[in-house]
């Protein structure tokens, strides 16, 4: 009797086994939805984990996780675009947005956004978010095309332990320096000579330069290139100068040597740029360091910085468009995910809640964390080439500027002469952009 | 009479079934796609919006871009590579094939950088070319007291650094090209030279370089044909073409094009122009071939 | 006393050895320092002057990447393309060079400027329509694309061969036509074993192009158990490089350099020591 019972036991719960895998699977047919990204091992370790929990969310999903070297990722994605194998989920950088939106290859996402219970929107940055929408005309407003990775602000660090073997008091986190007060600074910070040579600065970054002084690449409409604005080659000569002049940062010559990034973790930089990716290696690193304001210019009073980011974008051509979105937004927002991603110094949380509350509360360097969502929330800006089709005139930029740095013209002469240049190729990327989209309709 | 032009019939069609492999190769694999790029150099094809016929307007545009006309010339200054590469790997052959001792070693030691990985070597030799911290400068300032230049930085020196890097990682693999030439030359030849009274010098001049020049000339050729098309190194070492653009080749302004600008159309007609060239070049090359190719008689 | 041919020969090799042994040494400068970088501890990495003989000598890179990354199977497959192309593609290839370079047919030459031709677009050009037509047939994510068109031959090698033949004297084909012997079994009897050592020279350069190739595997294949080895390691390489972690990268390149090294070893002799093979030279 007992044996029998045993085995009618076991009868019923072998059948109830069964009816419970089953049951979902019967009620929806097997879908599998393709996921491509260059995620290094880290990332991809938080993505295989969060996949995971996805399919077993979605019992009916299969998720094919592909991983692509980054230097070729987009001549893959081109690949498999021409060959019609679009992965229904991908990794879009920022600055692609605009083609692809118009190409009708983006599933548009708002109402997706609207109807989703898995995340609220009103807890995502605005800014995060408004970078991957785009009427077809600028980029920040209209439909959303993709979901953030990550977002990315340019913050600056410094080398506390150098600030005090020079006697320079700390900066304060809350009130930032002005442009004089940074280089008077800087000037104390750059001492000695040979192996132990310390500059007060790495190379500073342009972006943050030119947009603190009221200037910029492009005017509002961006049609039209404004590199020889006064303000624009003030901005651009202060910056040369801290080297050519002031000699507060390394010098050209050095820093194709050997980058600032190496000079700073080996303690030989007082003030160094930095992402939030740097993190995990600057955890590392055995001197006291923290975050600071960008200084201001004395021009505006007011300071400036780039945020990076990098979108997942959902196939218009996906057969499973709710599928794919609940995915991505399983990778870009979900709770786990996020909490993983700063943990272990990759990201600042895209929710707002998470990144005023366990974020700012981690009790690892820098201290100064909130200064990394200020620049989300205050001052910091879209990079340039977001706005435009291609970057054919910003790269004809960088690539003449190095005149400058070298001292061979000055901020004037260079502006002046590449202007023209950079204006005809930003008319080549808005004619295309115009014929594209009118072959679009 | 009637045997031999029996023979001939076999012949052609035992040629045909021979060289049909390499043919079919062609037409299975080659073709479709080269015709393709070939059509869409007339158009302004991409992936993201497809194909629109604009006739000539890719190779109008080519022709007054200024970049292009900058990655020609560095792509044929980069050319030099090709006989210097050609002249030490023959002298190396010279060495290698007397035989001396540890001549097997030495063999392995002069192939290793070519089976080694694009991205490592290039690491390598970024960090030798490095002004302030590589070897060739210390040792420049080391031995001959004088400060080298800025190798990888500096416009004039970055395309002879390319070359010397290209020649030391191709030139000992190409020495096994010509080892195995040097192989092929019967030893009567040279015991007759002797027995005319000509010394290792003459005997070189007279048996060993005419007998190579077929290998020569395939060398030759294939140079031409690589690296004209040379871009891996580029990509890797040299961050947007290198100062003032002094680095980029035409692939790898083809490379940008492409891929990083969405203008596949644009780039394979910078495609076919480059192809045109390689193929003039190659013509000429087989055309001057019998005034100094030894065809084995 | 140097009129003696037997000490002058002597004296050459002595010289030749010299200058070989210092060719050599900066040969090896950098893989030796490749080797010490896989070596060292990551702040020893950049000083000057450079470290030599890492201390500590620490392995654990080398475990490390065999852990980190799935490189047995990128060995695996990359053999499997490498071995099936080679073998099948050199028979093909050394008939196709014996036809070009021995046989009389129309349009011979004309057809070979033609399969030459064929080399002279840039890759980056037919690389999507080729993927396009891979894909309809439904061969993405498998070794296919990268075998089965190196199956039909290799036009470098082609050309090479038929290079090298115009070495071969043209009269004992002749000879051997007249006698009867069919056109395979000249191929067979005669070219095939006259031209060895430069099959064995090509092989091994072929061999290395497959090895790294690496663009063709990063277009075709996805799942990590079909991946060949440049793709696992360019995986690999780009995060490193950004922590710059030299040594794990150092060492990841040595490990994938060794095959390739073991086969040229392998060869090496076939094109050296195989002088007058058929005895057919004299």
């Amino acid at each position: 009797m007992r044996k029998v019972s045993n085995r009618l036991l076991i009868l019923v719960s072998c059948i109830l086994l069964v009816l419970v895998t089953i049951t979902p699977a019967l009620a929806q047919n097997p879908i599998t939805i393709t996921f491509m990204g260059h995620g290094h091992p880290e990332e991809h370790e938080i993505f295989t984990r969060l996949i995971e929990k996805y399919e077993e969310r979605y019992p009916h999903v299969t998720v094919n996780y592909i991983n692509v070297p980054p230097a070729e990722y987009m001549i893959r994605l081109q690949a498999m675009v021409a060959g019609n194998q679009t992965p229904d989920v991908f990794y879009l950088p920022a600055g692609d947005l605009m083609p692809w939106a118009d190409s009708g290859l983006l599933a548009d996402l708002t109402e997706l956004v609207a109807n989703t219970d898995l995340f609220d929107e009103a807890n995502i940055w605005p800014e995060a978010l408004a970078r991957y929408r785009y009427d077809g005309n600028m980029v920040g407003q209209g439909p959303l095309w993709a979901l953030p990775k990550d977002v990315g602000p340019w913050a600056l660090a410094y080398n506390a332990d150098l600030f005090k073997e020079a006697g320079v008091p700390l900066p304060d986190p809350d009130v930032p320096w002005t442009w004089d007060e940074f280089l008077e600074n800087a000037r104390k910070l750059t001492r000695g000579s040979g192996n132990d040579r310390k500059w007060g600065a790495a190379f500073y970054t342009l972006e943050a330069a030119v947009w603190a002084n009221g200037a910029d690449w492009l005017d509002e409409t961006k049609t039209r290139v404004t590199v020889d604005d006064s303000k624009f080659i003030e901005a651009l000569q202060w910056v040369a100068d801290l080297r050519l002049v002031h000699q507060v940062t390394p010098t050209r010559e050095e820093e194709q040597s050997m980058g600032g990034y190496s000079r700073f973790i080996n303690g030989q930089i007082a003030m160094f740029p930095m992402g939030p990716w740097d993190q995990p290696a600057f955890w590392r690193l055995p001197f006291e360091w923290d975050l600071m304001p960008w200084p201001v210019s004395p021009n505006t009073g007011k300071n400036a910085t780039w945020i990076g980011s990098m979108g997942f974008a959902v196939s218009s051509r996906t057969k499973n468009l709710q599928e794919a979105f609940n995915l991505a937004a399983f990778l870009a927002l979900d709770r786990e995910g996020q909490q993983l991603n700063y943990e272990l110094g990759m990201a600042v949380p895209n929710l707002i809640d998470m990144a005023e509350t366990g974020f700012l509360n981690m009790d690892k360097p820098p201290a100064n964390r909130k200064e990394f969502l200020r620049i989300i929330t205050d001052y910091g800006r879209r990079p340039i080439n977001e706005y435009t089709y291609d970057n054919e005139w910003i790269d004809a930029f960088w690539q003449g500027v190095d005149a400058v740095y070298a001292g061979r013209k000055t901020a004037a002469e260079f502006c002046k002469e590449i202007q023209p240049e950079m204006q005809s190729l930003l008319d080549r990327a808005i004619a295309r952009q115009e014929q594209q989209r009118q072959r679009n309709r | 009479m009637q045997t031999k032009v029996s023979i001939y019939k076999q012949e052609k069609r035992w040629a045909y079934l021979f060289v049909l492999p390499a043919v079919l190769q062609f037409f299975l694999f080659g073709a479709g796609p080269l015709i393709y790029s070939l059509y869409a150099s007339f158009t302004d094809w991409n992936v993201l919006f497809g194909v629109r016929f604009v006739g000539l307007a890719n190779y109008r545009e080519i022709l007054v871009t200024e970049r292009f006309w900058k990655a020609v010339y560095n792509t044929f200054f980069l050319m030099l590579g090709t006989p210097i590469g050609i002249a030490c790997a023959l002298m190396l052959a010279l060495a290698l094939n007397r035989r001396t001792i540890g001549s097997k070693l030495f063999r392995v030691i002069y192939y290793l950088p070519s089976v080694s990985s694009v991205v490592a070597i290039s690491i390598l030799w970024t960090w030798i070319y490095n002004y302030d911290y590589g070897i060739l400068n210390t040792l420049l300032r080391m031995v001959f007291g004088v400060d080298g230049p800025n190798w990888l930085y500096d416009p004039t020196w970055i395309k002879p650094s390319l070359i010397l890097m290209g020649v030391w990682r191709s030139f000992g693999a190409t020495a096994i090209f010509y080892l195995a030439a040097l192989q092929n030359i019967p030893q009567v030849y040279y015991e007759a030279a002797k027995i005319d009274g000509a010394g290792p010098w003459q005997s070189f001049w007279r048996v060993t370089l005419p007998l190579i020049t077929p290998i020569t000339f395939y060398l030759l050729v294939m140079g031409v044909i690589g690296n004209m098309q040379s871009f891996a190194e580029i990509h890797v070492m040299l961050s947007n073409g290198g100062t003032e653009y002094s680095g980029a080749t035409i692939v790898y302004f083809l490379w940008q094009k492409a891929f990083q600008n969405y203008e596949m159309g644009f780039a394979c007609a910078v495609a076919w122009i480059l192809g045109s060239i390689i193929f003039i070049l190659t013509l000429l090359q087989f055309k001057t071939m019998r005034h100094w190719v030894y065809d084995g008689s | 006393m140097l009129t003696n041919p037997k000490a002058q020969q002597r004296i050459g090799d002595i010289l030749v050895t010299i200058l070989l042994s210092l060719g050599a040494v900066t040969m090896l400068f950098p893989f030796a320092w490749m080797i010490s970088t896989s070596l060292k501890e990551q702040r020893y990495i950049f000083t000057l002057p450079p470290q030599w003989i890492p201390d500590p000598i620490l392995w654990h890179k080398y475990i490390e990447v065999w852990e980190k990354v799935p490189l047995l199977y990128g060995f695996m497959n990359s053999t499997i393309v490498a071995l099936s192309v080679i073998i099948v593609g050199t028979f093909t290839s050394s008939l196709a060079a014996f036809a070009f370079s021995k046989m009389r047919f129309p349009h011979k030459e004309k057809l070979f400027m033609f399969l030459l031709g064929t080399m002279m677009i840039p890759y980056a050009a037919v690389m999507i329509p080729q993927f396009v037509m891979f894909s309809n047939i439904g061969w993405v994510d498998t070794l296919w694309p990268l075998i089965l068109p190196g199956l039909f031959g290799n036009v470098a090698m082609i050309f090479f061969l038929r290079q090298y033949l115009t070495g071969v004297p043209t009269a004992i084909i002749d000879a051997a036509k007249i006698d009867g012997c069919s056109f395979f079994g000249i191929y067979w009897r005669i070219v095939l074993p006259s031209i060895k050592p430069a099959i064995a020279a090509h092989v091994v350069m072929w061999f290395m192009g497959i090895w790294n190739d690496y663009l063709g595997p990063v277009i075709y294949l996805t799942s990590p158990r079909k991946m060949t080895i440049q793709p696992v390691i360019a995986l690999f390489n780009s995060y490193y490089a950004s922590q710059n972690d030299y040594a794990l990268i150092m060492a990841a390149s040595v490990i994938s350099m060794m095959p390739v090294i073991f086969i040229f070893v392998f060869f090496q002799r076939y094109f050296i020591e195989s002088l007058v093979i058929s005895g057919m030279k004299e």
